[in-house]
């Protein structure tokens, strides 16, 4: 068997190493909030020139999956996303790290991350081709359908307060429509300034929006900023075992979703992890445990994000679309070595991509050992701090996190003023997370809903465009499912109430 | 920290070497240069600094540090230009038609003039692309069907006032046709729009061809003479189309770097534009290389300033 | 921020006048739009319609006083005060003084304004040192291994 050599190839002594290598490299780069998994792999990229391409791929493959796992850490020991794929991390994650389980949550975080990433490499092994060609089937009707999927979650995170919700979103959409449209080109809420021009950059928005209320609040008053328990030590591996297990279904679910939306170009592992997340929630058995520290929640984002990178591979390197902003790095960098990109990869260049799969495979592997292991310190380190070491590096880590996304300063600015808005709107009840979904997903739903229009008119098919193509349909169906799944279940469960009381 | 070791150990025994060799007495580079880009990683710019950067080091013993500084479709980084260094160890990279349409648009903070070109090394030229079982054969085909339909036939490209947008309403216009152009957020959601059949076709660069093989059929190409990677491919010109062009790419620096500095850069930028390992590679990639240098600077700025003022007055952008 | 909201049923004039602001902005954007091509002002119109709406109806619910009341927070009100204030001061700084200078002072002030158990001189010296190392490491690292331009400053580096 062919494939076998390659299996071996990729166990060679040198490469294991590169993986070793690339994916600590990556966890801390993706732990540091501003710097992204795509910052990570330009970095590698020049030193990957000095190896043989197989070689190079694994190094590069390794360093993007620790750096979109390396983003739990921050998300549930700070609650913020160290990357924008582990925004709903802090849904649950730092909830559990305020209550004492935040050694659990790491473990959790890590068990889903290798079994995102196994599950997206096999899916990557196994069945690149077809699903290569499924996602082509997505057209802007699609990607702005999955948008308002992404949206409906704010029905989930609402409980009572709905109505500000729905303004915080409205808040996040308007925010995402700052600087100059993609489609139409016109210059919008920019108050004639230039610095204004490229929009609001949502990773500085996430450090802004989700860490400077965190800031304040640890200053304001003494004690430590999360709980320690009796049982805040040592990995707890077995209880995320435990979990894990019970879990199954719903991992592989998220895994799915992970690999499928990270196939999208343009989409992204932070609408994975979101879509993953309202499922999740939409099929527990306790749904309204979500957001204040479910165990389920970490294991579904934590799952999706990490499968988005053998997922975002399929269209990488059998089309020769780029899936996800690091996998474009990673195909330049490819052309700059000799490898002659696209669908003839697969098959003329059989050896590099198949070594590279597996390496990608053995690099998630190798995820679990490095988490814990890094894990146990990021979180002995959160908890034994002194107040007065942990708010100035936190300080420190947004304006050099912020700065670093662009190299510029005006993204500092910006990430403050969120910052500051963000925490006097939450003292008034309009929590952070309805903002955020309204800025991430407002692109995307605004460029496909205006792409499907020119097409809609150009063909004189505008209805047709929107509501009739099935996969359109089937997305439709999923999102109002979830958006009235909640009312749904608790009109039957107070009637159910109702019956028992009466009998 | 490795890279240092290795460039300290690089930068000696170049200077070792130069110090025999006439270069040696211009002292230029004498440090690492930054080498500005101004959109994130992945794209052409930054794909054609990784091909440069190791010749760079061959040539002059110093690095070439490539930063991102991605904003506004580059407008940020141009902004900031004249406000660098002007000691020649801070180059940025430079795009056309990007810094003639941005300024004429909207204030973008800078002035084409802002712009200080010192070489232009290559361009991707156009190309009208339709998936590889379209009905549309030829350019005639696609026409004619434009004639039947106008406005009915959708193109996908990257972004609203962009070398593709451009190349759209320039084509529309030379055949007397009405298309609609769909502007998508980068090449590569484009390119999906293309190959799910979610458009016509697309408008992109030869580059596109060269990644996406055979599961596209290019219909004509803007360079002068037929591409070497894609010989059966007609140019626009052949077919009866006035179009050669496409999206440019260079390097500028801060206007008030000294005029012998901007001749070295110049020179060594040319010396490398000819290294044939680069030039082969880059070429079976879809690119066209050029060479316009200090000297010819000012003709092709000024033959390039005509073409783009008229199209941008045409597409009713430019601001008044 | 988890702490548990009181119930009250008198009008809060802070929300009321949050909610304004939010109006505002909401009326902004849909001014703003009037300007913009028909594709552009698509969304803007829309999400800036339904916001104005619902601040509407918010406000409507907020002066009955019928609205969930604002969190009551614990602690101290000028620390956090002077948080936001040294941000903005090392945001400021930053191209003037550069990286390493401001970013000491910001590291600095903030250790001040998060010291609630007292400063013995030890400890005063131990987390001084810290700090200066951090700094620089921090400094180190992206500037060199990560090859970020940070700000250089016109005073210092």
């Amino acid at each position: 068997m062919e494939i076998f050599s390659y299996l071996l190839a990729a166990l060679h002594p040198w490469h294991l190493g590169l993986a070793l290598a690339g994916t600590t490299a990556g966890v801390v780069i993706g732990a540091l909030p501003g710097l992204s998994a795509t910052m990570a792999v330009a970095i590698l990229v020049p030193f990957t020139f000095a190896m043989d391409p197989a070689a190079g791929l694994i190094a590069l493959g390794a360093i993007y999956t620790g750096a979109i796992y390396g983003g739990a850490y921050s998300a549930i020991l700070l609650n913020t996303p160290g990357t924008p794929s582990a925004i709903a991390t802090t849904f649950d994650g730092y909830p559990m790290a305020k209550r004492g389980d935040g050694n659990l949550a790491v473990s959790l975080a890590t068990l889903a991350s290798v079994t995102g990433g196994v599950i997206g490499a096999l899916f990557l092994l196994t069945l690149a081709p077809p699903l290569a060609s499924f996602a082509l089937v997505f057209g802007p009707v699609e990607y702005f359908w999955l948008a308002m999927f992404g949206l409906t979650l704010i029905s989930a995170l609402a409980e009572k307060n709905l109505l500000k919700c729905l303004i915080g979103a409205c808040l996040g959409l308007l925010l995402s429509m700052v600087g100059s449209a993609v489609v139409g080109g016109d210059i919008r809420f920019t108050f004639n300034t230039q610095t204004l021009l490229g929009g609001i950059d949502i990773v500085a928005a996430l450090i802004g929006i989700y860490c400077i209320p965190v800031l304040i609040e640890l200053v304001a008053k003494a004690g430590g900023h999360l709980k320690v328990t009796t049982e805040s030590t040592g990995y707890r591996l077995r209880e995320a075992w435990g979990q894990f297990n019970r879990s199954r279904i719903n991992l592989l679910r998220s895994s799915t979703i992970g690999t499928i939306v990270g196939m999208l170009p343009g989409a992204g592992g932070s609408i994975a992890s979101l879509v993953a997340y309202s499922e999740a929630r939409r099929t527990a058995a306790q749904p309204e445990d979500f957001g204040k520290g479910e165990p389920n929640g970490i294991l579904a984002t934590e799952s999706a994000n990490n499968a988005t990178v053998g997922g975002g591979f399929i269209p990488t390197l059998v089309l020769g679309i780029p899936g996800t902003p690091p996998d474009a790095v990673i195909l330049g960098a490819l052309m700059v070595q000799g490898v002659r990109t696209g669908p003839t990869l697969f098959t003329d260049q059989a050896p590099i991509v198949y070594t590279f799969i597996f390496g990608l495979l053995i690099a998630s592997i190798l995820m679990l050992p490095i988490g814990l292991i890094m894990g146990r310190y990021a979180y002995r380190a959160i908890i034994r701090l002194p107040k007065e070491m942990l708010a100035p590096g936190i300080a420190l880590l947004t304006v050099t996190g912020s700065f670093a996304i662009h190299n510029n300063l005006h993204d500092v600015q910006v990430m403050l003023g969120l910052g500051v808005m963000s925490w006097l709107l939450n003292r008034y009840g309009f929590s952070p997370s309805p903002i955020v979904l309204g800025l991430i997903l407002g692109q995307i739903a605004e460029q496909g809903f205006v792409q499907a229009w020119l097409i809609g008119s150009a063909t004189s098919n505008l209805w047709g465009m929107y509501f009739g193509r099935p996969l359109s349909l089937v997305i439709v169906g999923l999102a109002i499912l979830s958006l009235f799944y909640p009312l749904l279940m608790a009109k039957l469960r107070s009637r159910r109430k109702r019956r028992l009381t009466h009998a | 920290m490795f890279k240092h070791a290795r460039s300290l150990l690089m930068g000696l025994t170049a200077a070792a070497a130069l110090s025999f060799s006439p270069l040696a007495a211009q002292a230029f580079p004498d440090k690492p240069i930054q080498y500005i880009i101004p959109f994130g990683p992945g794209g052409e710019s930054d794909i054609a600094a990784r091909f440069q950067e190791p010749l760079f080091r061959k040539l002059t013993g110093q690095d070439l540090v490539i930063q991102y500084r991605p904003g506004a479709g580059g407008a940020t980084a141009w902004s900031q230009l004249n406000s660098m260094p002007a000691d020649g160890h801070t180059i940025v990279g430079s795009n056309f038609p990007h810094i003639f349409i941005q300024p004429m648009e909207k204030d973008v903070g800078y002035k084409t003039e802002d712009v200080d070109n010192v070489y232009i090394f290559h361009y991707t030229p156009d190309a009208l692309i339709v998936p590889a079982d379209s009905p549309y054969q030829t350019l005639q085909d696609l026409i004619d069907a434009a004639k039947e339909r106008p406005g009915a036939l959708t193109f996908s490209g990257s972004g609203t006032y962009s070398a593709n947008h451009i190349a759209a309403i320039k084509f529309d216009q030379l055949a007397g046709i009405k298309t609609t152009y769909v502007p998508f957020g980068g090449t590569g959601p484009s390119n999906s729009a293309l190959l799910g059949k979610q458009v016509t076709g697309s408008w992109g660069y030869t580059t596109v061809a060269g990644q996406l093989g055979d599961q596209v059929r290019m219909l004509a190409v803007a360079t002068d003479e037929r591409h070497p990677q894609f010989p059966d491919v007609p140019t626009f010109k052949e077919l009866g189309f006035d179009m050669v062009g496409g999206a440019y790419r260079g390097i500028a620096v801060p206007k008030s770097t000294p005029v012998e500095i901007k001749r070295q850069l110049s020179d060594l930028i040319g010396q490398i534009n000819k290294d044939p390992e680069m030039v082969q590679k880059m070429v079976e990639g879809g690119f066209v290389m050029v060479d316009i240098g200090l000297d010819e600077m000012p003709e092709f700025m000024a033959q390039k300033a005509a073409e783009y003022t008229a199209i941008a007055t045409e597409m009713g952008i430019v601001k008044q | 921020m988890p702490d548990m909201p009181i119930q009250t049923r008198q009008r809060d004039w802070g929300a009321i006048v949050v909610t304004l602001c939010l109006m505002a902005v909401a009326g902004w954007a849909l001014w703003e739009a009037q300007r913009m091509s028909e594709l552009g002002k698509l969304f803007p119109i829309t999400f800036g319609g339904l916001m104005l709406t619902l601040c509407s109806i918010l406000l409507v619910k907020q002066l009955l006083g019928r609205s969930t009341p604002r969190l009551e927070l614990e602690g101290s009100m000028p620390r956090r005060a002077l948080l936001v204030v040294v941000m903005i001061a090392w945001i400021a700084l930053l191209p003037v003084l550069g990286f390493v200078v401001a970013g000491l002072l910001g590291f600095f002030a903030i250790m001040a304004i998060a010291g609630h158990d007292g400063w013995p001189l030890p400890r005063l010296l131990r987390f001084v040192a810290i700090g200066i190392a951090v700094v620089a490491l921090i400094a180190w690292i992206f500037q060199h291994l990560l090859h970020v331009p940070l700000p250089a400053g016109r005073v210092f580096f």
